[in-house]
Parts: structure tokens; C-alpha cells; sequence
């Protein structure tokens, strides 16, 4: 690997930064993965008995880690369809309206919130007992607040998805919005509408296209991103399954010290997972999102 | 090459701060005697960890230890917000990392973390023989000698000492069920109104149930497999039969304690529980509960246990931690904190070994309105278990219960 090498970097300045991110920014992440594996592998911690696979045999087996990953992706991928959805929708034909004024400002808004706030939020206004349920049940839509349906901690993960698409859709609807502008999207179209595109033709295959493919790399990153969540699943998930953040640090500070490597190997096998996905959609570019193809 | 040398280098970097334990000894203050622990003490800062969830907790901490001890010791008490998981996990870390001074000075613990700190030896001691007001404290009562049937040998001062109740609406229930076979006919007519936590307070509730199933002093002494495995699946049978009619017909369970307060007062449960037999006064003064609100314990009876202070092995200030524990367990701080209108916590202190000016102070205490006042629940007072016990329960109600 060389670094210095003039093939790689233009000057110094560059091969410094670039030394300062390994430095500062890579390293510690490495150094954090080889202490967890060392961990996980009864080679470090205050209660190792020496090498050892039985946490690895035991982390594997476990039913709890599989189902909660697929939650997890369950949630990460919902959220982030969902947000996009929406955020194409108000790009493609809401984007006068949302580019000035108030309503322009209130995209803003959202993104303001901290995660825990939102999730706080979200419970007050979905639990059986909260706002929704109480308003509902005053005007006679449900004969007691009970019967509202369930919205926080419940089985399919409404609440956190919610929760997500909430702080998730406005920004990726600034996001798209700038993106239109930036790639002149709006005259591209044009001239698709001169050569005979129809209204659907241009968004389904010239606005979209070209807004999704920009977007990628923040979009996988959002994913990451709502996956790796705490404090929404945590308020708004239920006990089993849990997200896997949620299960991670549950198992890192159960009442048996036993189980901290067992954390240590699923926050592993997550980072594993992320980064293999991540090598294989970045490297391959043979994405269409042309939806005729 | 180079990135394998670089990943080499980084393994032994982790390998040597993982491995290497100094045998670094810390001065020990318990070879002084009380004045020059006094001396010592004058003008150190003491950094406490305690958990901080209550106002009145938090309101006596602030307004009257923290001052008083600065008035009369010259010392800074600063007190940080954290659980026993956050304390165990700063310890571990530092001791993980070799850091002979801590960040730590003092912490508040209960029976689960002393127990996890006493594992990673992370606790200093023992030093409450060394504490001139320790000699208030009956050191055979088996609630305060025992924390998770440990014995505390000096590594921990008693600080209170508090009993599980259950806390119910009165204008919405009229005859709280005292007993298993009353509460299952409760659930099972008023679906939805009962839960129980997925937490400490909720495996102490179940832990209440086990004994109550196996007998008054069946378990006690040493985690035993056999034991526990025949009650527990009665235990599972019983929760299992009536879980249908829980909250969420048992399909999630609240996380805290705090979670099903906060359900408690919206309406949605009939019940809540609390770890300390107290706080239904404390949250009726604060307004969070209705007026109506009453605490009660189980016919066969509820967990009774001590909370205790104690020193981190690695606490840079031991001096001025056992200056300010001390003080803790002074007649005066204890009363204070055992009236109902400051924060209620149970007296460690043998009232017969008091001056008798305390011990009339304590007698002629204004009483809680809304729990059975304390003398009558001792009678219902179970000893702790053993933390297996403890460990297990959390497994079971999960693979078993939550999962199931």
C-alpha cells in the first residue's frame, strides 16, 4: 500500500488529511473490532478464562441474533421506502410550494428533532392511551381508547418506522429537491417532453432515474443509518424481537457479565454484514433505475 | 506490507492494555485512624455516581448531603447520574485499561451491582468497620448483613433499606388481589389492566411469586438447579395461564418501572409496582399519581432488601468517600431522609443502639398515608436470593414467557 506514493495523492497536504482520517477516524473503528473480537474470543475483559469459541458457538446459535437482524433490515428498509416514496412524491409535484414561505420552512422543522424527542413524540401520540386514541374516542369513532389499534410497541414495528419516515422524509425530500436543481433536471425533462415523452414517461424515466441514481450512496448511508438506531426502537419496539442496537447493549449490560461477549459478536457480525453489503452495492455501478428496464 | 504490520501492531497494542494488570497499591485509608481520615479528607472533591430518576432523591443529595458535607468536612461532593449498568461498565473499562485512578470516588449499588462488582473485584474494601457511625447499624440483621444472600463483609454501607410493594388505583380497584390464585381471577376479569416490567423491579416481582411458590426459606443459601427448575416451571405454568389477559395480552412487556408508572397514570393499567414501599406517597405528593392511589404487599409476601454505598477499588479520594458515607449513616442524615415528606427511604439504623434522643426523634416520625406503615410489613418481608436466581428469572421470562 503507498501511501505517499505521488501515484496516489496529489501533494502532501492531501496524503496528510488522508493520514489524518486513517489516523483519527479508521484506526480507533479497527482498534474497537479487534478489542470485540479479542473479547468475543475470551482474550480480553476482566472475566476471560482464556481462548475460547463457546461465545462464538452460543452467539451463532441463538435464534434471538438471526430474527433480530432480519427485523432489523425489516424496519431500515421499510423506513427508507417509505421515505422516499414520499419525499419523490413532493419533489416531483410539490416542489414549487415547498421551496418558499412557510410551508417551505416547515420541511425544516422535523429536522430539528432529536431522535429520542421524536420517539417520545410518536408514544404520546400513538400509545392506546395517547392523543390519537383520546381524540378518537371523544368523537365516538372507537368505544374506548383501548380499542385504538396499536400503533407503539407493536408487532410490526409501526411506531418505529414511523418515528423514522418522520425525521427520514423531509430531509430526503431537501435532499432530492437540491438534486433536481443542481442536474438541471427540470430542462432535461423538457426536452424529453420535446422528443414525445408523455407526463409519466419523464418522471418514470428521465426525474426519477436521475434523482435515485445521484442519491444512492445517501440513501445506503440512510439505511445504515435507521438501522443502527437506539433510542426509537428502544421507546417504541417491543421486548422480542428487538433492533439490533437494542439487543446489543441489552446483552452488554444484562445482570450476567456472561453475555458481554456475546454482545461483542452480535455488534460484530452487524458490522460485517453493513460492510459486505456496502463493498458489494458500491462496486457494483450496473445500477438502472430506469423502471422500464 | 505495511497494512499488516500496522493491523500486527494494533493487536498488540490491544493485547498488552488488555493483559496488563499493575498491582499498583492505592494508600488505604482504613490504617489511619478517624481524625487523619478527617485531615485527609479536608478539601478533596468526592465524585458519586447514583442513580438520579427522582426529584426528592436527587432534592436531598443536593440540598442537604452535598452542602452539609462541604459546611463540615470541607469537602466538594459532585454527584453524577448513572445506574449500576453504567457503573459496572466505567469500572470495567478502567479496570480493563489499567487505570489506577478512577473516575469514581463513590457509588450507590444495590445487591445486582454489587454483586457484579464484586466479581471484577472492582470495590475497595473492606472499610465499614472504620466508620465511627457504623456502630448504629445491626450488622446481624439478615436484610442488611446478606445483599443477594452475599454477605457484604465490610465492602458496602448500608445506606436504606426499602420492600417491593404493588401499587394500585382505589377508585378503580376495590379488593386488590393479595394472593396468586386472587390476582390470576383479577387478570383474567380485567383483561388488559395488569403487566408486570421487564426489568429489575418486575424480576423482583416474580422472584416475590417463586418463593411464595416454593416456600417461605426453600431457597435461600446457594442458586440450586433442581430447585429452581421445579418451581420456576410452576412459576412459568402460572404466569403463562394468566399472561393472555396481560397488557398487550402479554405480547410485550413494559421496559421500566418508569414506563409503567407512565401507564399506570394514563389509565391503561389498574396496577404499577414499585421497589420502594414509599414512593406511592412520594408520587402523590409530586402530583404523578392520583390521591386514590395505595401501595400494598402479596399475603405471602414481597422482597425486602438494602441499598448500599460503596468505594470503587480504583477511587482516588477513598478518604473523603468514607468521610461522606459516614455521614450518610449519621442519625441525622437518616432521619431526614426516612421522613416521608423528604424522601422516605427506610433507616438502616438499629433504633435500640441510638442515643435515646434519636431513638425518640425516629418513634415520633410523621408516617406515610398511602402504604402500610413500615413495622406491619415486616412480617411479609422475604430475604433476597441468590443471583442465580436473579439471572435465570431474566433468561426464563424471556425464552420462556416473552418469546413464547
Amino acid at each position: 500500500m503507498k501511501i505517499f506514493g505521488k501515484k496516489l495523492f496529489k501533494n502532501n497536504t492531501e496524503a496528510i488529511g488522508i493520514l489524518l482520517f486513517l489516523l483519527l477516524a479508521v484506526l480507533p473503528l479497527v482498534l474497537g473490532m479487534i478489542y470485540a473480537l479479542l473479547y468475543s474470543l475470551g482474550l480480553a475483559g476482566l472475566m476471560s478464562h482464556g481462548f475460547t469459541f463457546d461465545y462464538w458457538r452460543e452467539a451463532l446459535s441463538d435464534f434471538e441474533l438471526w430474527f433480530s437482524l432480519g427485523y432489523t433490515f425489516y424496519i431500515a428498509l421499510t423506513t427508507i421506502a417509505l421515505s422516499i416514496f414520499g419525499a419523490l412524491l413532493l419533489t416531483i409535484y410539490l416542489k414549487k410550494p415547498f421551496q418558499q414561505g412557510w410551508t417551505g420552512f416547515s420541511l425544516y422543522v422535523p429536522l430539528a428533532f432529536p431522535a429520542i424527542v421524536v420517539a417520545f413524540l410518536v408514544f404520546q401520540l400513538g400509545t392506546q392511551s395517547g392523543f390519537f386514541a383520546r381524540i378518537l374516542f371523544q368523537l365516538g369513532f372507537i368505544s374506548q381508547p383501548s380499542s385504538f389499534p396499536e400503533l407503539v410497541n407493536d408487532p410490526l414495528g409501526i411506531g418505529i418506522i414511523a418515528a423514522h419516515t418522520f425525521m427520514a422524509m423531509p430531509f430526503l425530500t431537501l435532499y432530492f429537491m437540491n438534486l433536481y436543481d443542481q442536474e438541471n433536471i427540470h430542462d432535461l425533462s423538457q426536452v424529453a417532453q420535446t422528443l414525445g415523452a408523455s407526463r409519466i414517461d419523464q418522471t418514470r424515466r428521465v426525474v426519477m432515474p436521475l434523482l435515485l441514481r445521484r442519491a444512492f450512496p445517501t440513501l445506503v448511508l440512510y439505511t445504515i443509518f435507521v438501522m443502527g438506531s437506539y433510542e426509537i426502537p428502544l421507546i417504541l419496539g417491543r421486548q422480542s424481537p428487538q433492533m439490533i442496537s437494542v439487543l446489543v447493549i441489552r446483552k452488554l449490560r444484562k445482570f450476567s457479565l456472561a453475555t458481554i461477549p456475546e454482545a461483542y459478536i452480535t455488534a460484530l457480525i452487524f458490522m460485517v454484514i453493513v460492510i459486505a453489503a456496502l463493498v458489494i452495492l458500491f462496486r457494483s455501478k450496473k445500477f438502472s433505475y430506469d423502471l422500464d428496464q | 506490507m505495511r497494512s499488516r504490520t500496522f493491523f500486527i501492531l494494533g493487536m498488540l497494542l490491544v493485547i498488552c492494555l488488555a493483559c496488563s494488570r499493575s498491582a499498583d497499591k492505592q494508600d488505604d485509608p482504613t490504617n489511619l485512624s478517624w481524625d487523619q481520615i478527617l485531615q485527609k479528607a479536608d478539601g478533596q472533591a468526592v465524585n458519586m455516581m447514583m442513580w438520579q430518576g427522582d426529584p426528592n432523591i436527587n432534592d436531598y443529595m443536593q440540598n442537604f448531603v452535598v452542602p452539609e458535607v462541604k459546611k463540615r468536612f470541607g469537602i466538594n461532593l459532585e454527584i453524577a447520574g448513572g445506574q449500576g449498568n453504567n457503573i459496572v461498565s466505567i469500572l470495567m473499562s478502567e479496570l480493563e485499561a489499567n487505570q489506577s485512578n478512577g473516575e469514581l470516588d463513590m457509588v450507590w449499588i444495590n445487591g445486582e451491582t454489587f454483586y457484579q462488582l464484586r466479581q471484577i473485584d472492582g470495590l475497595y474494601g473492606p472499610f465499614v468497620d472504620t466508620l465511627p457511625n457504623a456502630k448504629y447499624i445491626d450488622f446481624q440483621n439478615p436484610f442488611i448483613k446478606y445483599d443477594f444472600q452475599q454477605p457484604i463483609n465490610g465492602y458496602e454501607v448500608p445506606w436504606g433499606n426499602v420492600q417491593f410493594t404493588i401499587i394500585y388505583d382505589s377508585a378503580r380497584v376495590k379488593n386488590p388481589p393479595k394472593t396468586r390464585e386472587a390476582l390470576a381471577k383479577y387478570v383474567k376479569a380485567h383483561p388488559g389492566t395488569f403487566t408486570i416490567t421487564n426489568d429489575f423491579s418486575g424480576m423482583t416481582f416474580l422472584k416475590s411469586l417463586l418463593i411464595g411458590i416454593a416456600g417461605k426459606g426453600t431457597l435461600s443459601g446457594d442458586f440450586d438447579k433442581t430447585k429452581y427448575e421445579k418451581y420456576s416451571t410452576q412459576l412459568w405454568t402460572y404466569i403463562n395461564r394468566i399472561k393472555p389477559y396481560f397488557w398487550k395480552e402479554g405480547e410485550t412487556f413494559p421496559s421500566s418501572v418508569a414506563a409503567m408508572h407512565q401507564l399506570f397514570v394514563n389509565g391503561e393499567l389498574n396496577f404499577t409496582m414499585s421497589n420502594n414501599d414509599t414512593e406511592v406517597d412520594n408520587k402523590i405528593l409530586q402530583g404523578f399519581f392520583p390521591k386514590t392511589a395505595r401501595a400494598y404487599v402479596l399475603k405471602d409476601g414481597t422482597i425486602q432488601n438494602s441499598h448500599y454505598l460503596g468505594i470503587p477499588v480504583n477511587a482516588p479520594n477513598k478518604a473523603a468517600a468514607m468521610v461522606v458515607s459516614n455521614f450518610m449513616i449519621s442519625p441525622e442524615a437518616q432521619y431526614r431522609k426516612a421522613r416521608p415528606d423528604i424522601w422516605g427511604d427506610g433507616t438502616v439504623l438499629a433504633r435500640d443502639k441510638l442515643p435515646s434522643r434519636w431513638q425518640q426523634k425516629f418513634a415520633q416520625m410523621p408516617q406515610r398515608l398511602h402504604a402500610p406503615p413500615r413495622d406491619s410489613l415486616q412480617s411479609h418481608a422475604l430475604q433476597e436470593l441468590a443471583p442465580k436466581y436473579m439471572i435465570k428469572l431474566y433468561e426464563d421470562f424471556r425464552e420462556k414467557v416473552i418469546q413464547k
